[in-house]
C-alpha cells in the first residue's frame, strides 16, 4: 500500500468528523448538565439543609454551602425518630406492595389489551374512573370498611388492594405498551396452540421488562413516599413508615427543617440508587428482529 | 420477513424477572417478620380494664415524651382504666381529620387533643363533652387555669375542655435597634405614637438591605388586636353577625395600612413567603407583635425583649389568647373513667412534666408563675409580661365554622395592604356575606 | 442471537394440552367462549378489588352527596340540594376556573417539555444514566422539602427566578405574591415533575425497533422525516397515557397550594380541591364536599371520554384489536 495524496484527504476528512462528534457530543453535554442542574436544585437544597445548623436554615440570602458544615442533624434524626424501624416497615409494604402490582396489573391489562369480550370498553372506563374521583370523600367509608374487615393498625389496607388489580395507573401503563406489541404474535401463539395465559406469561412477559421496570419504579417510588394511607391506617408507632417519620419533625409551632432534610436524603438515597441501577431494564427496549408480515 | 424473536435474550429476561418477584416477596417476608411486633396480650384475666383511648399529636421522640410517663404514673395508680393512645404527627387540622374518621366509624376517642382553631367547628356539632357537670364535684375551675385561656375552652357557656399550653400576645424587639434609634423603652409603656415613631427611626435601607420598624400586624390575629383596643370586633356582642366593616374596625384597618403605605411595615412581597421570625433574628425587622412562641427568634444574636402592646389613653387594654389542649368526646362509652384520666391534664405534676419536656406557656396558674418555669432559658427577661396579659387578654370571638372566617378576613386584608392597595371599607363589606353565612350555618340534625 | 419462534423456543405448550387445545380450537364459539372466559379470569384480580375495596366506598359517597351529612351528625337525604347549591357557590366557580387554567396551560405545556428531555436523554452519550436519573430527582424529593425551595426560588428579593430575570434585563417579579402570576407560577413549579412522563416515554423511544429506523434511513428520510414518520407515530401511545394521567392528576392538583399558598393570594391558587378538602374536614360538610367531588368526577370523566374517542385519530397501536 502506498500513501497517495487522495488517503490524506481522507484523513482530513476523518478528522474533521471527529471533530464534528465531539462538537456535537459537547454540545450535548452543556444542554444536559444545564437542565440537569435546574432540575437538581431540590435535592442540592435538600442535601445542603441537612448540614446546616438551625439558624443556617433560613439565613438570608441563603447559602448552598453551609458554613459551618455539621454533621450532627444525622444522628439527632436517628435519635429523634426511629427510623430503622421505619425503614423495614416501609421496605415490607413497598416490596409487597409493587410485586402484587406488578403480577395483577398486567393479568388485567392483558385482558384488555388482547382479548375480546364483552363489556371490554366500559369495564375500562371504570378502571379509569377509580381514580378520577378525589380521595377525601371516600376517606371515611374506606376507614369504615378497613375497620369493619378488622384490618386498621395492620400493614393490610396498604397491602392487599395492590395484590388485587393494581391500581388504575398500572393497568393503563400496562395496555398502553402491550397494545404496541404486533398481534401477530399471539396469533402465531395460537396456532401453535398455546393458552391465553400461555401467551402472556411466555410471548408478552419476556418482551415487557422495560414496562415492569417502569411501573415498578412508580409504585416503588409510590409507596415508598406516601404519607396519606399509611397516616390514616397505622395506629401504632411501631408500624409507622418512614413519610410518616419525616412528618414527626414538624411540631406544632416549628418544624427542624434540618433534621427532616437529613431524614429525607436517607429516605431517597436507596430510590436514588434503584433508578440509577434500574435504568437498563426500562431502557433496555424490545429486542425483535422483525415481525411477521412487515 | 418471518417471524423471528430473540428467543435467549427474553429467556434471560422472564428469568431476571421472576428473580425479582421471588426476591421482593422473600425481602418482603422477611421485612414482615422482622418489622411486625409480636402483640403482648398476656396477664391475668382478673376483672378486665376499661379501655381509655386518648388521640394525640406526635410523631418523634419528644412528642412521646410528652405523655408516656404520664400514662404510666396514672396506669399505676388506676388499674382498672388502660389508656390506648392514637399518634397522629401533624397540626390540628390533621387531628380533626382523625378525630372525625374515627367518629364516623364508630369509633370516636374517649379523650383528644385539641387546639382554639378547631374548638368551635367542633363544638356547635357538639363534638366535646360538656365538663361543667364534672367540675361542680371538682376542685378544678375557672382559677386553676391562667384566665383567658381557661375562656379560650369556653363556648357557647360550655367548657369544652382544658388548655395545656397557651400563648399571648406581646410585643417583640431587638434592643440593640431600639438603643440605635434613639427612642424610649418599649418596657415603658409605650402609646401608638411613641410605636409609630420607633417604627420610623428603625426603617432604613434599600432593597434587600432594606430594615423595617415592624411586621406582621398583616395577619388578621393582629389586625384584630388592633380593632379590639379600638372596641371593633370581627363580630357583633352576640357574635351572630359580622362587624368587622364598621367604622372603628376600618379605621383601625386603616391604622396599619398606613404603615404599609408609609414603608415601615415589611410587605409580604418583601417577605415573599419566609417567617417574621428569621427577619427579627437577621435584625431586619425591628419589633413585631408575637404570641408567646421563642423558638423561632432563639438564633438571634443580640438581646432582646418582649414588652406589653401599646396603647392610648382612649384604648382598651387587651391582646389576643389562643391554646392548645385537650377534649373528651361526648359520644364516649365510659365517661366516667375518661374524665378520671382527663383530670390529669388539671394536673401540677403533669404541666411540670411537660415544662421540663418543652412548653409554651403552661396555662395552669400553679405552673406558669413558678420559678421552675420562669427560669427557663428560652424565655425573654420580662418573660412576667406575657403571663400578666392572661389578665387583660381575650380568645378570638369564635362562632360557627371559624377556620372559614379567617380564610374569608385575611385574603381581604392581603388585598387591603398589598399591592392592590384595596378599599378598605369596600373590601371589608364584600366578605359580610360569606361570613355572615358561616357565622350562621346550622348543623344538620 | 436469532432464533425462530415458529420451530419451538418460548411457545411450546405441553403435548396433552395442545391435543386438548386443538379439540377446542375446531369449534370457534368455544374459541371465543374460551377467550371470553380467561378475559375474566385475567381481570378477576381487579374485579375483586374493586368491588371490595372502591365501589362501596365510591357509591357511599354518592348517597353522601344527596344529603346533609356532617361527619359527626345523622344523615339526611336531601336530594339535589348540594349540587344546586354547588351551581350557586361563586368561591365553587372561581376555584373550578383556577383548575381550568393550571389543566388546559399545564398539561400539554408539561407534556411537550417532558418529550424534549425524553428525546434529549435518549441520546446515546458516556453518563448518560446519570443525566436520567438527575432529570429525575425532582420527582423523588418529598413534596414539603421541594415547597420550601420553591418559597425560595419565586422570593422576590433573594430569588433565582428574579435573579434569572435580572440576568436578561427584566424586572423582579412578584411570583407568589401577585394573583395574577401565582397560577403561572404553580405550572413552572411543576416542570421540575416532568421526571415521571420522562420515563414512561423513555421507555415507549426504546420499545421503536432499531429496525424502522434502519429502513427509513435506507429510504433517504432525514432526521426530522424519520422522527415525524416513526418516532412520534410509536411514540403515541404513551404520549396518550401522559395526557390522560396528567389531565385526571392537575384537575385534582393540591398539595403544593395546600403547603405554600394557602390558596392565595386573593385565591388566585384556591384549587378546586383545596376548597372542597376545606368543605369537608374544616367545615364538616361532607354532602357539600361529596356532591363537588362527584361533579369534578363528572367534569375529568368527559374529558376523559373525549380523549379517548379523539385518540382514534392519532394514536396508532401495534396491536389493535379493532383493526
Amino acid at each position: 500500500m502506498t500513501v497517495t495524496p487522495h488517503a490524506a484527504v481522507l484523513a482530513r476528512s476523518r478528522r474533521r468528523r471527529q471533530i464534528q462528534t465531539i462538537a456535537y457530543q459537547l454540545f450535548w453535554y452543556a444542554v444536559l448538565s444545564c437542565i440537569a442542574l435546574a432540575l437538581a436544585l431540590p435535592l442540592l437544597w435538600l442535601v445542603s439543609t441537612s448540614f446546616k445548623t438551625g439558624a443556617q436554615t433560613f439565613l438570608m440570602p441563603p447559602k448552598w454551602i453551609p458554613q459551618p458544615i455539621v454533621f450532627s442533624n444525622y444522628p439527632e434524626a436517628f435519635r429523634a425518630v426511629d427510623f430503622a424501624r421505619y425503614f423495614w416497615n416501609t421496605l415490607y409494604v413497598t416490596l409487597a406492595s409493587t410485586a402484587g402490582t406488578l403480577l395483577t396489573a398486567s393479568l388485567a391489562a392483558f385482558a384488555f389489551a388482547r382479548l375480546r369480550f364483552p363489556l371490554r370498553g366500559p369495564l375500562f372506563g371504570v378502571v379509569l374512573s377509580t381514580i378520577m374521583l378525589p380521595g377525601i370523600v371516600t376517606l371515611i367509608p374506606t376507614f369504615i370498611l378497613f375497620r369493619a374487615l378488622d384490618w386498621i393498625d395492620t400493614f393490610k389496607p396498604l397491602v392487599v388492594p395492590n395484590w388485587l388489580g393494581g391500581g388504575a395507573f398500572s393497568i393503563f401503563l400496562f395496555r398502553q405498551f402491550f397494545m404496541t406489541l404486533p398481534l401477530e404474535l399471539d396469533e402465531a401463539a395460537r396456532v401453535d396452540g398455546a393458552s391465553n395465559f400461555l401467551i402472556y406469561w411466555r410471548i408478552l412477559l419476556p418482551l415487557s421488562t422495560p414496562v415492569l421496570a417502569t411501573v415498578a419504579i412508580f409504585s416503588i417510588i409510590y409507596n415508598w413516599n406516601d404519607f396519606f394511607t399509611p397516616l390514616i391506617y397505622l395506629q401504632s408507632p411501631e408500624k409507622w413508615t418512614m413519610a410518616i417519620g419525616l412528618q414527626s419533625f414538624k411540631d406544632l409551632y416549628s418544624t427542624s427543617w434540618n433534621l427532616m432534610m437529613a431524614a429525607s436524603t436517607v429516605m431517597i438515597a436507596p430510590l436514588l440508587a434503584l433508578f440509577f441501577t434500574a435504568q437498563q431494564y426500562f431502557t433496555s427496549g424490545i429486542q425483535m428482529s422483525g415481525i411477521a408480515g412487515r | 420477513m418471518n417471524s423471528q424473536i430473540a428467543g435467549s435474550r427474553h429467556a434471560v429476561n422472564r428469568r431476571a424477572f421472576l428473580k425479582l418477584s421471588a426476591f421482593s416477596l422473600g425481602a418482603a417476608s422477611l421485612a414482615a417478620c422482622t418489622a411486625v411486633v409480636p402483640a403482648t396480650g398476656d396477664g391475668e384475666a382478673t376483672m378486665a380494664p376499661v379501655d381509655i383511648s386518648f388521640l394525640t399529636q406526635g410523631g418523634g421522640d419528644t412528642s412521646f415524651l410528652r405523655y408516656e410517663p404520664l400514662i404510666e404514673t396514672f396506669e399505676a395508680e388506676n388499674p382498672h382504666i388502660q389508656i390506648q393512645p392514637i399518634w397522629e404527627p401533624g397540626g390540628a387540622i390533621e387531628i380533626q381529620i382523625k378525630l372525625l374518621t374515627l367518629i364516623a366509624a364508630g369509633d370516636g376517642p374517649d379523650t383528644y387533643w385539641a387546639h382554639s382553631y378547631t374548638n368551635a367547628g367542633q363544638a356547635k356539632r357538639n363534638i366535646q363533652m360538656d365538663l361543667t357537670p364534672f367540675l361542680d364535684s371538682s376542685s378544678i375551675g375557672e382559677d386553676t387555669f391562667l384566665r383567658a385561656a381557661w375562656l379560650d375552652f369556653q363556648i357557647a357557656g360550655k367548657q369544652i375542655g382544658f388548655p395545656r399550653e397557651t400563648t399571648s400576645t406581646v410585643l417583640i424587639y431587638n434592643k440593640e435597634l431600639i438603643a440605635e434609634a434613639g427612642v424610649s423603652d418599649p418596657a415603658d409603656g409605650w402609646t401608638w405614637t411613641d410605636f409609630e415613631a420607633a417604627a420610623m427611626a428603625m426603617t432604613s435601607g434599600e432593597g434587600t438591605e432594606r430594615s423595617f420598624g415592624t411586621a406582621d400586624w398583616n395577619l388578621n390575629r393582629n389586625t384584630w388586636i388592633k380593632m379590639w383596643q379600638k372596641g371593633g370586633d370581627v363580630l357583633n356582642a352576640e357574635r351572630t353577625a359580622y362587624a368587622m366593616n364598621e367604622a372603628v374596625s376600618v379605621a383601625a384597618v386603616n391604622t396599619v395600612k398606613g404603615w404599609h403605605e408609609a414603608g415601615v411595615h415589611v410587605s409580604g412581597v418583601e417577605k415573599g413567603g419566609f417567617s417574621t421570625g428569621d427577619l427579627f433574628t437577621t435584625g431586619r425587622i425591628g419589633m413585631f407583635p408575637q404570641f408567646s412562641v421563642f423558638s423561632n427568634v432563639a438564633p438571634a444574636e443580640f438581646e432582646w425583649d418582649i414588652a406589653h402592646l401599646p396603647k392610648d389613653d382612649s384604648d382598651i387594654e387587651t391582646t389576643r389568647v389562643a391554646s392548645a389542649g385537650h377534649s373528651m368526646w361526648s359520644g364516649t362509652e365510659h365517661p366516667d373513667e375518661a374524665w378520671t384520666w382527663f383530670q390529669t391534664f388539671a394536673s401540677i405534676s403533669a404541666f411540670e412534666h411537660w415544662v421540663s419536656t418543652g412548653l409554651n406557656i403552661p396555662s395552669l396558674k400553679a405552673v406558669a408563675g413558678s420559678d421552675n418555669y420562669l427560669s427557663t432559658a428560652v424565655l425573654p427577661p420580662s418573660a412576667q409580661v406575657m403571663l400578666d396579659a392572661f389578665d387583660y387578654g381575650r380568645p378570638e370571638p369564635v362562632a360557627g365554622d371559624w377556620i372559614s372566617v379567617h380564610r374569608e378576613v385575611q385574603p381581604a386584608l392581603d388585598s387591603i395592604y398589598g399591592v392592590e392597595a384595596a378599599d378598605t371599607q369596600a373590601t371589608l363589606d364584600n366578605i359580610a356575606d360569606r361570613v355572615n353565612e358561616f357565622i350562621a350555618f346550622v348543623p344538620s340534625v | 442471537m436469532r432464533r425462530s419462534a415458529a420451530g419451538g423456543g418460548p411457545v411450546t405448550p405441553r403435548a396433552g394440552a395442545m391435543s386438548w387445545w386443538m379439540r377446542l380450537r375446531t369449534r370457534r364459539r368455544s374459541l371465543l367462549w374460551a377467550e371470553q372466559r380467561d378475559a375474566y379470569l385475567f381481570i378477576l384480580p381487579w374485579i375483586l378489588g374493586f368491588l371490595i375495596f372502591l365501589a362501596g366506598p365510591m357509591l357511599a359517597s354518592l348517597f353522601i352527596s344527596f344529603t346533609r351529612w356532617e361527619i359527626v351528625t345523622p344523615s339526611r337525604f336531601v336530594g339535589f340540594d348540594q349540587y344546586v347549591k354547588i351551581a350557586q357557590d361563586d368561591r365553587l366557580w372561581l376555584s373550578l376556573w383556577n383548575t381550568a387554567y393550571y389543566v388546559f396551560l399545564g398539561v400539554p405545556l408539561h407534556l411537550f417539555l417532558a418529550l424534549l428531555a425524553a428525546l434529549a436523554v435518549n441520546i446515546n452519550l458516556r453518563g448518560i444514566r446519570l443525566y436520567r436519573t438527575l432529570f429525575y430527582v425532582p420527582s423523588l424529593t418529598p413534596a414539603v422539602a421541594n415547597a420550601i425551595l420553591w418559597l425560595w426560588i419565586f422570593h422576590p428579593q433573594w430569588g433565582l427566578a428574579n435573579a434569572a430575570l435580572d440576568l436578561v434585563g427584566l424586572p423582579p417579579l412578584f411570583w407568589l405574591q401577585d394573583p395574577r402570576l401565582a397560577k403561572p407560577a404553580f405550572i413552572i413549579m411543576s416542570w421540575w415533575t416532568i421526571g415521571g412522563q420522562m420515563v414512561i416515554l423513555l421507555a415507549g423511544l426504546k420499545g421503536i425497533p432499531a429496525t424502522f429506523y434502519e429502513a427509513a434511513e435506507m429510504d433517504g428520510a432525514s432526521a426530522w422525516g424519520r422522527f415525524w414518520r416513526i418516532t412520534l407515530p410509536l411514540l403515541t401511545p404513551a404520549l396518550f397515557f401522559n395526557l390522560i394521567i396528567a389531565i385526571i392528576g392537575a384537575f385534582q392538583v393540591f398539595t403544593q397550594a395546600f403547603i405554600m399558598t394557602e390558596g392565595g393570594p386573593n385565591y388566585s391558587t384556591l384549587f378546586y380541591l383545596l376548597y372542597l378538602f376545606r368543605m369537608a374536614f374544616e367545615n364538616f360538610r361532607m354532602g357539600y364536599a361529596s356532591a363537588m367531588a362527584w361533579a369534578l368526577f363528572l367534569i375529568i370523566l368527559i374529558f376523559t371520554a373525549i380523549q379517548f374517542r379523539v385518540s382514534d385519530r392519532w394514536v396508532f397501536y401495534e396491536g389493535d384489536l379493532r383493526k
